[in-house]
């Protein structure tokens, strides 16, 4: 369904991406793991279509993201880190307009907006302008954003950052049933334990470079450890300074 | 000790102010990708502003200080006359006669009373100034922020009027103008700015106790959507206020002002502000003293009662606000949903005709009472204060109808600054919203724009319904002017977007303010529009909407050029040839004919036509010559070619062609002989060289250049973004009203055959050939004809 090939971004002489490949199956609950700054956003930005990929490209269902921009966006919906909507607007008023601008005819937009209102238990609040939502109410309102096309790809930067334990609870429970409902998924977060949990595969991303890919398992058996995946992760995502390198060379 | 930690926090947060402004003024560029990107910080740097910002800003304040300053000593001279029988017969209220009898007699009661006015006046706008332009429905964050800072509420409060008292440019300004004038005229000497600068103080600590009370204090007492429609309310009274500083320019408007200096009664001498202007207008006498401890006391009493006020109204906390506003109560929710269904089903029905995208902008519009005033209120309380300052005004508009279109397009277009110009700007951080849909960003930028084409239409069309039915004039008179009107507004409404977006403002960073430079350069084209309604010259007032139209496509192909790459602008791919690259050549063109007519006349000594000619042949030649190197050093795609495959029967095919359009000239000069309206021809046409150089001029070198310019670039450019049928019919156009006005119309006909040629052949020499056959044949004709 995703398919990376070689996508690599610089920006001058500074590498933010380095060529990435690596493909997900459709209906994959993927996670792209990493610290801060490695790269997620940058890369996620691609797929979207907002940065233009300085070498390779990266495919949703076999159209370009960069070339048929357009078309792509009608498969995807996307999650932003920070979602921040228009002040003024009401919670329903925001998800009903975000309906009709994927081409949804009026009528559809409102039922789907009032049902996705109720499935993410927003329906008392639609009525108060989104500004003032909290920040579970505003990721949930953005989930159903992204939601009300019914796409069949889903890119989320940072879901559960900044949710309290039931809303983030709630979150992944919607998402599960995403996956169950054969859409694929493409997380990015710093939330280990989160990752281990829901993701079926994950990528583990360290300053622009792919470090590890595959399943828990996989991962476990290519780096030759046992434990969870935070130690992975930390092992993996190790900044050695090069003075402490040359001594370990050395000794 | 209590007082030592508030004075040095008020020094602090004092000093984090006025670092605060002098960051806003001369913000420098930090390159964006440069050394930041080493940390891995790839994020968008601060925008790059020219530093010469902070000068203009600078000048400009300079401009307006001098300018109040101007009035005010003439608002004050006009009072000193008032009660005086010595200035009759003096015209000139500025006049140093009448200056020299206001130095050398007192004050009188009018001059105390009609200045204290104006110190009032300006009291009210520096307190409402800055409370109106920061557009907030909660606590300052900076207060939030500060609040948690181990001092006392009382010591916070104090700080901060403080500080606000000490960091307010709008007031010290304000003050320190009329101040500084009062004194002078009361002989202070040089002793003025050191009176003024001993009065401004306790007049900033009032202000700013007034403006904490106002911020701080009722946004406890009232919710966030009452607290901005209060807002929205005040920005209402600012207008006025503005509008009675600028009467007091001209003498018919300052009637206004004396008015109400009239009418200020005599207990107002005692207000802070009048024992101020009490102190200024005798500063020698010893009771100024004692009339200064007042002044204290009264500005200090006011500050105490602020504090204590505020103590009490934030004695529950700083935030107390735990309601969600939504504009109605949450009890209504549940019955209320009812009703709006139905309400809205009703509503619908109707508005089918509108998108997504002007729908919400409509709801925004409705509902934001800030944004409204601004797109609607403050352009009528413009016009309308115009109307009171020159009492003309109204006659005018009535019986001019260029001068009533003029003020309609101009309404209109201070409306597009305002709402339009901003468009991408306003979505701000919300951008990432419409990324995600399936749509371009450009398109939805047009439709906003459409939409705030309709809303701005409203006052040009209520203006123009007004002035035909109470006008003496017949209607008909002003249809000329409301066409025009209604033809320049959606193309001023494309040139407002364009500029909007090509002001370079990253949209992610939320900044709401559009370089002013933009501002001023839009509203400098408008006046060219503006110009030509005035104008009583028919083809001037055909041209420029063709030429403004013209404008407004090129700038738009630039801003819809840059807009997929909003967020990635390194990653921009080589421009192609545009629209706006023909215009430019264009009017490079003439330029430079012009200055090499002018250099040729100095130094070469032929003919007239000569002259012409190697002026043109020049201006042409460095045109063509400019034009490659710049595309070659910016790497242009899309430049147009001399040659192609099958260069003689493309060559053929133009000379085709350019018989045809021959024959169209041909019929158009016949017509004209028959019915006479030819214009008459020179007789210096009648010497040999003179009719040689007509035929090279013609034949030879026009077609070259002016195929590159018109076909070359305008219809290459426009033919990116258009079929071929309009950008034909445009590229003619624009070929047609560079010609005298004689010849319109069968070069626009040349235009519409070279562009069907060049599209066809997609060779410059092509339709090269068209137009050299039709110049030979149209100029060989009239040149045979002179003989019969």
């Amino acid at each position: 369904m995703i398919k990376f090939q070689g996508l690599s971004k610089q920006y001058g002489s500074f590498d933010a991406v380095h060529p990435l490949d690596l493909q997900i199956s459709s209906g994959e609950l993927f996670g792209f793991l990493g610290p801060n700054g490695a790269g997620k956003t940058t890369t996620i930005r691609m797929m979207m279509g907002l940065l233009v990929p300085s070498s390779g490209s990266v495919q949703i269902d076999g159209l370009d993201c960069h070339a048929d921009n357009t078309e792509v966006k009608r498969r995807i919906g996307y999650l932003p880190d920070n979602p921040i909507f228009y002040d003024y607007l009401r919670g329903h008023e925001i998800l009903q307009f975000v309906g009709e601008m994927h081409g949804l005819p009026r009528a559809e937009a409102k039922q789907r907006t009032q049902r996705l209102l109720k499935e993410f238990s927003l329906d008392d609040a639609s009525e108060e302008f989104a500004v003032n939502y909290s920040m579970g109410m505003k990721k949930k309102l953005a989930l159903a954003c992204a939601l009300i096309h019914e796409p069949r790809v889903l890119i989320l930067d940072e879901p559960i950052n900044g949710l309290d334990p039931r809303a983030a609870r709630e979150v992944n429970e919607r998402l599960l049933q995403c996956a169950a409902q054969g859409m694929t998924i493409f997380v990015s977060t710093h939330l280990l334990d989160m990752a281990e949990r829901l993701c079926s595969r994950v990528g583990i991303i360290h300053h622009g470079k792919l470090v590890a890919t595959g399943t828990l398992d996989q991962i476990r058996a290519a780096t030759a450890t046992n434990g969870s995946l935070e130690e992975i992760f930390l092992s993996l995502t190790n900044d050695v300074s090069p003075t402490s390198e040359s001594i370990s060379r050395v000794a | 000790m209590a007082y030592h930690e508030a004075l040095r926090a008020t020094r602090v947060l004092a000093g984090l102010r006025l670092r605060r402004l002098h960051n806003i003024m001369t913000v420098t560029t930090l390159r964006r990708l440069s050394k930041g990107v080493a940390k891995g910080d790839h994020r968008q740097a601060t925008p790059a502003k020219a530093g010469i910002g902070w000068l203009v800003m600078l000048c400009v304040a300079a401009m307006m200080a001098s300018s109040f300053g101007n009035s005010t000593r003439a608002f004050l001279l006009t009072l000193y006359c008032q009660g005086n029988a010595a200035c009759s017969g003096i015209s000139s209220m500025l006049s140093p006669r009448i200056a020299a009898y206001a130095h050398m007699t007192p004050f009188s009661d009018g001059m105390t009373r009609g200045m204290t006015m104006l110190m009032s006046v300006m009291g009210l706008f520096a307190l409402l100034y800055p409370f109106v332009s920061s557009m907030r429905s909660g606590p300052d964050w900076g207060f939030e922020w500060i609040a948690t800072l181990p001092m006392t509420r009382t010591t916070l409060l104090c700080t901060r009027i403080a500080e606000r008292a000490l960091i307010n440019p709008t007031a010290w300004l304000a003050f320190g103008i009329t101040g500084g004038i009062t004194a002078w005229y009361a002989n202070a000497g040089w002793l003025t700015p050191l009176y003024t600068l001993l009065i401004i103080p306790p007049l900033l600590l009032l202000v700013a106790s007034l403006w904490t009370v106002l911020d701080l204090g009722l946004h406890v007492m009232l919710p966030p959507a009452a607290l901005r429609n209060f807002q929205a309310i005040l920005m209402l009274v600012v207008g006025p206020v503005v509008y009675l500083v600028m009467s007091l320019q001209s003498p018919t408007a300052r009637h206004y002002a004396l008015m109400l200096a009239g009418h200020t009664p005599q207990w107002a001498i005692w207000t802070p502000p009048g024992v101020a202007i009490q102190i200024l207008s005798a500063p020698f006498e010893l009771h100024a003293l004692s009339l200064y401890g007042i002044l204290l006391v009264e500005a200090g009493m006011v500050a105490l009662l602020s504090v204590l006020f505020l103590r009490f109204q934030l004695r529950a906390g700083i935030v107390t606000h735990g309601l969600r506003e939504s504009g109605r109560s949450a009890r209504h929710t549940r019955k209320s949903r009812e009703d709006e269904q139905t309400r809205e089903r009703t509503r619908n029905a109707g508005r089918v005709w509108l998108s997504p995208v002007k729908r919400r902008e409509l709801i925004l519009l409705l509902r934001d009472r800030r944004h409204l005033i601004q797109c609607l209120g403050l352009p009528l309380m413009m016009v309308f204060g115009q109307f009171l300052l020159n009492d003309h005004l109204g006659a005018t508009v009535m019986q001019n109808p260029a001068f009533t279109a003029s003020v309609a397009f101009f309404i209109g277009a201070y409306t597009f600054m305002q709402t339009v110009m901003p468009a991408l700007i306003t979505e701000g951080e919300r951008l990432w919203l419409l990324y995600t849909f399936p749509r371009s960003l450009a398109g939805v930028l047009l439709e906003k724009a459409q939409f705030y084409c309709g809303i701005a239409l409203i006052y040009p069309l209520l203006l123009f319904a007004g002035c035909m039915t109470l006008s003496h004039l017949a209607p008909w008179h002003f249809a000329v002017g409301a066409l025009l009107v209604l033809l320049g507004l959606p193309i001023y409404a494309v040139i407002a977007l364009s500029l909007g977006v090509l002001s370079g403002m990253p949209a992610e960073t939320g900044r709401r303010q559009l370089g002013i430079r933009y501002a001023y350069l839009f509203m400098a084209l408008a006046g060219f529009y503006i110009y030509a309604l005035a104008s009583h010259v028919w083809w001037q007032q055909i041209t420029t909407p063709i030429l403004c139209g013209a404008l407004a496509f090129a700038l738009w192909q630039k801003a819809s050029d840059r807009l997929p790459y909003l967020l990635d602008p390194t990653a921009t791919p080589p421009s192609q040839v545009s629209l706006a690259d023909g215009l430019i050549a264009a009017m490079l063109f003439f330029v430079l004919q012009f200055i090499a007519g002018y250099v040729l006349k100095q130094t070469v000594h032929v003919d007239a036509f000569t002259r012409v000619l190697l002026g043109y042949v020049c201006a042409g030649a460095v045109t063509y010559l400019l034009m490659r190197t710049a595309f070659w050093s910016l790497k242009t795609r899309g430049i147009p070619h001399v040659l192609g495959p099958q260069p003689i029967r493309a060559v053929a095919y133009g000379a085709a062609i350019g018989v045809l359009c021959g024959g169209v000239g041909l019929l158009y000069l016949w017509l004209t002989r028959r019915y006479g309206f030819a214009p008459a021809i020179p007789p210096t046409l009648l010497s040999p060289s003179a009719r040689l150089a007509l035929c090279a001029l013609t034949v030879c070198a026009a077609p070259v250049f002016e195929e590159f310019v018109f076909r070359g670039l305008i219809f290459g450019g426009m033919r990116r973004s258009l079929n071929v049928l309009l950008s034909a019919l445009g590229s003619a156009a624009l070929f047609a009203i560079v010609h005298p006005p004689f010849s319109m119309l069968p070069v626009f006909a040349l235009g519409l055959g070279t562009a069907w040629v060049y599209g066809r052949k997609k060779m410059l020499l092509a339709s090269m050939a068209t137009h050299a056959v039709y110049n030979a044949i149209v100029v060989g004709f009239q040149l045979a004809t002179l003989y019969t």
